[in-house]
């Protein structure tokens, strides 16, 4: 007599990039084709017609660094809002960018940056006839300052909603984590033609 | 309210939240879907899955589970994208061991919603996206 009553121990297999549909993927990756061209470009200014009035922005790193020894975050670590650590609600609210002139000039500030598009992997995490919630993997490396070839990953996530002119997204909420990248990462960065990870194919921003 | 109000609430519901959330998923695993509203979604490394009961079958399937969450980040969302519903978004990163597999890093987010009953407020899951840190390996 046996019984089948064993723990499962087995994942569902990762997938690539989920959109959800052809139209959001074809809106998602020309917003991001455009933004990163703007935010790699040396002078972010230009990100002000993406962002709303209200729009908010905030910054993390981890809070131990996971090697430490391979290139300092110490750049980014003034402006990580981790509430986790962060008691006093006095500094969470100075670290929480907001209005679309605060965000901008904080992005500013921030090491400039060259984003491998081949990496991006997007999640389409939430959509109504109101919001747009997507998900930003990948890796960049930074270009200038004393981190200079300093190749980081990031995940960030975007809220959006529709702008008077109903093809392009307008930011309301924006919230950025960057770490380290991995010794695989690093492998893999700015590699061209980027290879395919997995089942799914790798969105490519390529026109 | 102001923005400030809405910053310090968003705060107050995150870190509670994240106390509850990954807690029930560790150890009450089978309540867990009472977290979510009935018309929740669940991006899981690529896999979409919506609804409650799809949702309740996936977490029978994944492995029991050890969190340990390092990084928590919440914004209130803009009202404009809610519809004026009271909804918040938070932001976690940490570590997890899923029975018979090795620790992995994660990223994860989430969109609460503020459920206004007759006499009380619930916070409830709207959306929930997953990855882990190295999914392509």
């Amino acid at each position: 007599i046996a019984f089948d009553v064993e723990a499962p121990t087995t994942l569902p297999p990762c997938k690539g990039s989920y959109f959800g549909s052809e139209n959001l993927k074809a809106m998602v990756l020309y917003f991001l084709q455009q933004y990163y061209s703007v935010y790699d470009s040396g002078d972010r200014q230009g990100l002000l017609d993406a962002y709303h009035d209200q729009a908010c922005c905030s910054l993390s790193i981890p809070f131990t660094s996971q090697n430490p020894a391979r290139g300092s975050m110490s750049e980014y670590f003034k402006d990580s809002r981790n509430v986790k650590k962060l008691k006093d609600p006095t500094l969470r609210f100075r670290l929480l960018k907001h209005t679309r002139l605060n965000v901008v000039a904080f992005l500013n500030e921030l090491p400039k940056t060259q984003h491998d598009v081949n990496s991006f992997v997007v999640d389409i995490c939430a959509q109504t006839e109101t919001l747009l919630c997507f998900a930003v993997h990948g890796v960049f490396k930074e270009v200038d300052g004393k981190s200079r070839d300093s190749v980081r990953a990031f995940s960030r996530v975007f809220i959006a909603v529709p702008s008077n002119n109903a093809a392009r997204l307008c930011i309301v909420n924006d919230k950025l984590f960057i770490r380290n990248a991995t010794t695989d990462e690093i492998r893999r960065a700015f590699v061209m033609p980027a290879p395919t990870p997995s089942s799914s194919p790798v969105p490519t921003l390529s026109p | 309210m102001d923005f400030k109000t809405h910053a310090d609430q968003a705060c107050r519901a995150a870190e509670e939240f994240v106390n509850i959330y990954y807690d029930t998923i560790d150890k009450r695993r089978r309540v867990l879907t009472r977290l979510y509203l009935d018309t929740a979604t669940l991006i899981w490394n690529g896999n979409p899955i919506s609804g409650l009961n799809a949702l309740t079958e996936f977490f029978e399937t994944l492995p029991s589970s050890e969190f340990q969450i390092s990084v928590v980040d919440c914004q209130p969302v803009h009202e404009q994208a809610t519809q004026s519903q009271t909804t918040v978004l938070v932001v976690t990163c940490g570590a997890v061991k899923f029975d018979g597999n090795k620790q992995r890093y994660f990223n994860q987010n989430f969109l609460l919603t503020a459920q206004v009953m007759p006499n009380s407020t619930v916070w409830k899951i709207a959306s929930d996206c997953f990855r882990f840190q190295d999914w392509s390996s």
